[in-house]
C-alpha cells in the first residue's frame, strides 16, 4: 500500500470526478445477468420456506399470510431493475446474499408472528429505498470523509436524544428507543453506521500521525495524546453504552468494530491488545458494580440456577436448538415459539430448530460468503478510505452475528443485538440496508474509477501505455464491465 | 493495509468457523439430550403428534392397540399388568413404561414411511413391540387360574423367553387416571404385577436351590440316606414340622425331596452352613432385583446376617425370612432345566417400525437371549432333574404329571400371615429328558401346593410343551 496523505488522495477523488467529458457520462441500462440469476437462487430458501409452512398450515399458497414474501420477491427484484436502469456497476453477488438472508428472515417471521410480516415488508421495503438512494443517487462516499465531524456530531445528537427522551416499548427496562409518532427507532442502529464512517475518515486522516509517532510507552508506541482521544472516547463511549443503557450487545459490537477499524488503519496488534485489555478491564469492573450485568453473566454460566425464571429463555432456547438435530423437525413442525422473544432475539434458533444444523450452518456459511465478498472488496479497493469504510462496513455485519449467535449458543452472555437482516425489527433492517446501500455505491465507484484509468491508459496517452502495460493493441474501452 | 484486512477476514472466518462447530455441538452432540429432557415442552406436543406403537405377541395377535383419540385399547385382560398402564399423570409402568421411547415415537421413527408421513403431515407411527408371549398358553395360563389371586409364568428354558405371565387380579389400563384412588386403594393390589414383583415366601419350591446347593458341594447325594420317623424335630428350642409326614421313616436323599421333608432338609440347610447357602441363593439370582424388561422387585434370602441356627435350618426349606417372586422361581426352575447355567428372562423380543403388515417393517432392537451366569454344574443339574422327575412321579407333585411326557416338578406350600391360609408353589419343568418350558403356579393363600398349584400347571404345561414342539 502506497502512503498517500489523506488530503492529496481526496483531492484526486474531487478533481477526478468533476465532469471531463466523455468519460463521466453516465452509461444508462447496464445489464447485470449475474445479479439476476443469483437473485433467483438467493430467493429460494425463503420461497421453499413459503411453500412448506403453505403446506403445514394447510392454506393456499396465495394465502393473505403470504403475499409479504411475494412483496419482498418484487422488492429485490425491482431495487435489480433500479441498479440496471441507473447502469450502476456495483458488485452482483451483494444484492442475492441479502436478498437470501432477509428472505430467510422474512419467512421466519412469517412463521413465527405472521401478524408482523407486513411490518416486515414495510421495513425491507423502506431499507431497499435507502440502499437504492445511496447507491445511485447524485454524490460520491467521499463526502462522508469529508463531513466526518458533523456526522459524529448528529451521531452524538442521536445518543443524547436516547440518553433524555429514551423509551421502551418492550418492556425491557431498558431505554434504547425513540418515539416518532407511534414508530420507534432504535438509534443504536443507525449509531453503529455513523460510528464506522467517522471512524473511517478519522483514522485516515490521522493515520500518519498515529503511527509515526517516535513516543513510545515501553514497547508501546505512543501517538500524540491529542489524536489518543477518540480511542479513550470510544472505550468510554461503550462503557457508557454498557452501564446507562444497559445495552451490553451494542458494546462489544461497537468496540469490535471500532478495534477492527483501529487495526487495519494503523496496523500494529498493540493497540487492539491494549484495548481489549481496557474493555476487558471495563466489563469486569461492571460485572462487579452492577447487577444487572452480573444477572446476565450468571445466568449464561450457569443458566440452570433458575430455569423458570431469569434463565427461562436461555433453557428455552437450548431445548429448541437441541430439538433441531441434523435435519430440523421441519419448518413449521417445531415449537420455537416456546422461547420467547424468539422472532427478534432467537431467529437463528428457531431456524435450528425447525430446519436443522444444515440450515443453521448453511446460514453461517451465507454469512462467511458475504464477509469475503465484503472485504475482498475492500482489498480491492484503490483508496485507503474506501478500504477502511468498506472493512468497518463488513465488519459491523459479521461482529452483529457473532455477538447474536454466540449469545444464542452460549459462547457469550446473551444480548440484545439482532441477526443482520434476519431479525425482526425496522431499526434494525434499516441500518443494515444502509450499510448495504454504502457497500453497493463504493463497489460502484470503485469500478467506475477503474474504468477511467483503464480508459486514461489507454485512450490519452496510447504510445506510453503500450510500452508500459503491453496491452494488445486493438483493446478500447473500459476493461472490465462485471463488477462482479 | 490489505495484509491487515486479510488477517480481519481470516479472524471473523475462524469465528464463524467457531459458532459453526457450536451450533454442530448443541444441535448434534447434547441435542439428542436436551430434546428428551423432562424440562423440554416439546415432548408432551410430540407424544400428540405419533400415534403410539402397538403391543404384540409372537404370534402377531395385537395386544394393545392405539385408538384413534389416542387412548390405548388392552385386548388381552389377562396381560393388564404385564404391559402396563400409561397416563399423562401417573407415567408409564410394565412394557408401556419399558419401551415408551419407541411406542412414542421420541426415537426409532427413522422409516422412510415415517419420513412421507411427516412430509404428509399424517401422524407418524411409534415403533410396535414385539412380546415373547405365546396366545395359547397365555391363555391357557389366564384360564387354569380364573379369578384366583396369584401368578403364572412359563417360560421357554432354552431361551429365557417367557410364554406366558399372568398376574391376578389383573389390571385394567383403561382410564387409569380415573380410576387411580380405586386403584390405589384396592385390596387385590392390581397395580402389582405379582410374577415379577410379587415377593412371597418360597416354601418347599426352595428346596430345589438347597438340594443343588448340596448335591453340587457335595454333601449330599441323591442316594445319601437320611432319616425323618416323626415328621418333626427341634432345633435350638424351635419346632419344625413337614406338612405332611413322610411314607417310610428312612430313606434316601432324593426321596427327602420328593417327599418334602422339612426335617431333612433343616439337616441340610445347617449342613450347608450360612456361607454356602448364600453363595448358591445369589448365583441363582436371589438377594438383587433380576434384569428384566419390566421392573422387579428384589428378592432376597434374609434380612438377618449371621443367621442363628433355626433360621438357617427354616430357610433350607424355604421357610425363613426368604421373599421370591414368581419369576425368581421360574428362573431357579429354568437353570435346573438348562444344566446349571441361569437365563437372562426377557418379555420382549424385539421392537419393530410399524409396517403395512405384522412383521413387516424394519427391526429398531431385537433381543438376544443371553445368561447370567453359571449356578451348579451340569451333572448337579442333571441329578436335580432326577430329583424333580422323583417329586411328580412318587410326591406331592404328581398331579402335574402329563401322560406321555415325563414332568419334573416341586410343590410348595409356604406359611403366608398368621391365621390365613398358606400361598400354594409349583414349578415344573417338561419334557425332563431335554427340558423346553418351566412353569410357576403361585396362588395367594391357596393352601397345599400339591392340591392348589400343581393341578393347575398341567393344562398350562400341555399347551406349553404344544406350542414349544412347533
Amino acid at each position: 500500500m502506497m502512503v498517500v496523505g489523506s488530503r492529496s488522495l481526496l483531492g484526486d477523488v474531487v478533481s477526478r470526478n468533476r465532469p471531463q467529458g466523455a468519460t463521466r457520462r453516465r452509461r444508462w441500462l447496464r445489464p447485470r445477468w449475474v445479479e439476476f440469476g443469483l437473485l433467483m437462487l438467493g430467493f429460494a430458501p425463503g420461497l421453499v420456506g413459503v411453500a412448506v409452512l403453505s403446506s403445514v398450515w394447510e392454506r393456499s399458497l396465495l394465502d393473505q399470510r403470504f403475499w409479504p414474501a411475494y412483496g419482498f420477491v418484487i422488492a429485490f427484484v425491482a431495487c435489480h431493475l433500479v441498479l440496471v436502469v441507473a447502469g450502476t456497476r456495483s458488485s452482483q453477488l451483494l444484492l442475492p446474499l441479502v436478498a437470501c438472508l432477509a428472505g430467510i428472515g422474512m419467512v421466519l417471521v412469517t412463521r413465527l408472528v405472521p401478524a408482523l410480516a407486513p411490518r416486515q415488508l414495510l421495513w425491507i421495503v423502506l431499507g431497499l429505498s435507502v440502499a437504492m438512494t445511496v447507491t445511485v443517487g447524485p454524490w460520491e462516499t467521499y463526502l462522508l470523509a469529508r463531513f466526518k465531524y458533523s456526522i459524529a456530531a448528529g451521531g452524538i445528537v442521536l445518543v443524547a436524544l436516547t440518553l433524555v427522551a429514551g423509551t421502551d416499548p418492550n418492556g425491557s427496562g431498558d431505554r434504547l428507543w425513540l418515539g416518532i409518532g407511534g414508530y420507534v427507532f432504535q438509534p443504536s442502529e443507525l449509531l453503529k453506521v455513523l460510528l464506522v464512517v467517522f471512524l473511517a475518515g478519522y483514522l485516515v486522516d490521522k493515520r500518519n500521525e498515529l503511527t509515526q509517532s517516535r513516543a513510545r510507552l515501553w514497547v508501546l508506541p505512543l501517538p500524540p495524546l491529542a489524536h489518543l482521544l477518540p480511542v479513550a472516547a470510544m472505550w468510554g463511549f461503550c462503557l457508557l453504552l454498557l452501564i446507562v443503557q444497559r445495552d451490553l450487545g451494542s458494546a462489544l459490537l461497537f468496540y469490535g468494530v471500532f478495534l477492527t477499524l483501529l487495526y487495519v488503519a494503523l496496523g500494529g496488534v498493540w493497540y487492539v491488545i491494549v484495548s481489549i485489555g481496557l474493555f476487558l478491564g471495563g466489563a469486569t469492573l461492571c460485572y462487579f458494580v452492577f447487577a444487572h450485568v452480573r444477572l446476565r453473566v450468571e445466568i449464561w454460566l450457569d443458566p440452570w440456577i433458575d430455569p423458570l425464571g431469569r434463565s427461562f429463555q436461555i433453557i428455552q432456547a437450548m431445548y429448541s436448538l437441541g430439538s433441531g438435530g441434523l435435519f430440523g423437525r421441519g419448518f413449521g413442525n417445531g415449537y420455537p415459539l416456546y422461547v420467547p422473544a424468539t422472532h427478534t432475539d432467537y431467529p437463528f434458533v428457531a431456524l435450528a430448530e425447525e430446519a436443522g444444523l444444515l440450515a443453521a450452518v448453511g446460514l453461517l456459511l451465507i454469512y462467511a460468503v458475504l464477509a469475503t465478498h465484503g472485504l475482498s472488496m475492500a482489498i480491492a479497493a484503490r483508496q485507503p478510505y474506501r478500504q477502511l469504510l468498506t472493512t468497518g462496513l463488513v465488519a459491523i455485519i459479521v461482529l452483529q452475528v457473532i455477538v447474536i449467535v454466540g449469545g444464542n449458543l452460549r459462547l457469550i452472555p446473551l444480548t440484545g443485538v439482532t441477526l443482520p437482516f434476519v431479525s425482526y425489527g425496522g431499526s434494525s433492517l434499516l441500518g443494515s440496508f444502509l450499510l448495504v446501500g454504502l457497500l453497493l455505491r463504493m463497489s460502484h465507484e470503485e469500478q467506475m474509477d477503474q474504468s477511467r484509468r483503464d480508459n486514461r491508459r489507454l485512450l490519452p496517452e496510447p504510445v506510453v501505455s503500450r510500452q508500459a502495460s503491453n496491452l494488445p493493441q486493438g483493446r478500447v474501452g473500459p476493461g472490465r464491465t462485471s463488477g462482479l | 493495509m490489505i495484509s491487515s484486512i486479510r488477517n480481519v477476514g481470516n479472524v471473523f472466518l475462524a469465528m464463524l468457523a467457531v459458532l459453526t462447530a457450536l451450533v454442530g455441538y448443541w444441535q448434534v452432540v447434547a441435542g439428542p439430550e436436551l430434546a428428551l429432557a423432562s424440562g423440554n415442552p416439546r415432548l408432551a406436543q410430540d407424544e400428540r403428534r405419533v400415534v403410539r406403537g402397538r403391543i404384540l405377541d409372537r404370534k402377531g395377535r395385537v395386544i394393545v392397540d392405539s385408538a384413534p383419540d389416542g387412548s390405548r385399547t388392552l385386548l388381552d385382560l389377562s396381560l393388564g399388568s404385564v404391559v402396563g398402564y400409561r397416563s399423562l399423570r401417573y407415567g408409564v409402568t410394565g412394557v408401556e413404561g419399558a419401551e415408551d421411547a419407541l411406542l412414542a415415537g421420541r426415537t426409532g421413527l427413522a422409516s422412510v414411511a415415517n419420513a412421507f408421513r411427516a412430509l404428509a403431515q399424517v401422524p407418524r407411527q411409534g415403533a410396535d413391540v414385539y412380546l415373547t408371549i405365546d396366545p395359547g398358553v397365555q391363555t391357557a395360563a389366564a384360564t387354569v387360574l380364573g379369578n384366583s389371586r396369584g401368578a403364572i409364568v412359563v417360560m421357554d428354558v432354552r431361551t429365557g423367553a417367557v410364554l406366558a405371565m399372568v398376574s391376578q387380579p389383573s389390571l385394567d389400563t383403561r382410564n387409569v387416571d380415573e380410576r387411580w384412588a380405586s386403584l390405589l386403594a384396592d385390596e387385590g393390589r392390581p397395580l402389582i404385577n405379582r410374577s415379577s414383583q410379587g415377593l412371597y415366601v418360597p416354601g418347599s419350591t426352595f428346596k430345589v436351590v438347597t438340594a443343588a446347593a448340596a448335591l453340587d458341594t457335595g454333601i449330599m447325594t441323591p442316594s445319601t440316606p437320611v432319616t425323618d420317623a416323626t415328621g418333626e424335630t427341634t432345633i435350638d428350642g424351635f419346632r419344625i414340622t413337614d406338612a405332611e409326614k413322610p411314607p417310610r421313616p428312612s430313606f434316601d436323599f432324593a426321596h427327602g425331596f420328593a417327599w418334602s421333608s422339612n426335617v431333612v432338609f433343616a439337616e441340610v440347610g445347617l449342613k450347608l452352613g450360612e456361607a454356602r447357602l448364600r453363595d448358591y441363593s445369589r448365583r441363582f439370582g436371589v438377594g438383587t432385583a433380576l434384569p428384566f424388561d419390566l421392573d422387579t422387585s428384589a428378592t432376597s434370602l434374609s434380612r438377618t446376617s449371621p443367621m442363628p441356627a433355626p433360621l438357617l435350618a427354616s430357610t433350607g426349606f424355604g421357610q425363613g425370612e426368604l421373599l421370591l417372586s414368581p419369576l425368581q422361581v421360574a428362573v431357579i426352575g429354568a437353570t435346573i432345566a438348562r444344566g446349571g447355567d441361569v437365563p437372562r428372562p426377557y418379555i420382549i423380543s424385539e421392537v419393530r417400525e410399524r409396517g403395512t403388515e405384522v412383521g413387516m417393517g424394519a427391526t429398531v432392537r431385537r433381543t438376544t437371549p443371553s445368561s447370567l451366569g453359571n449356578a451348579v454344574s451340569a451333572s448337579t443339574a442333571g441329578s436335580m432333574r432326577a430329583l424333580l422327575g422323583l417329586a411328580v412321579e412318587e410326591g406331592f407333585s404328581q398331579a402335574a404329571s402329563i401322560p406321555g411326557v415325563r414332568v419334573g416338578g416341586k410343590t410348595g406350600t409356604a406359611q403366608s400371615v398368621p391365621g390365613q391360609p398358606d400361598h400354594a408353589w409349583f414349578v415344573g419343568i417338561a419334557p425332563l429328558d431335554a427340558p423346553r418350558v418351566v412353569v410357576v403356579v403361585l396362588r395367594e393363600f391357596g393352601g397345599w401346593g400339591a392340591e392348589a398349584a400343581a393341578p393347575l400347571a398341567r393344562p398350562v404345561l400341555e399347551r406349553a410343551l404344544a406350542s414349544t414342539a412347533e
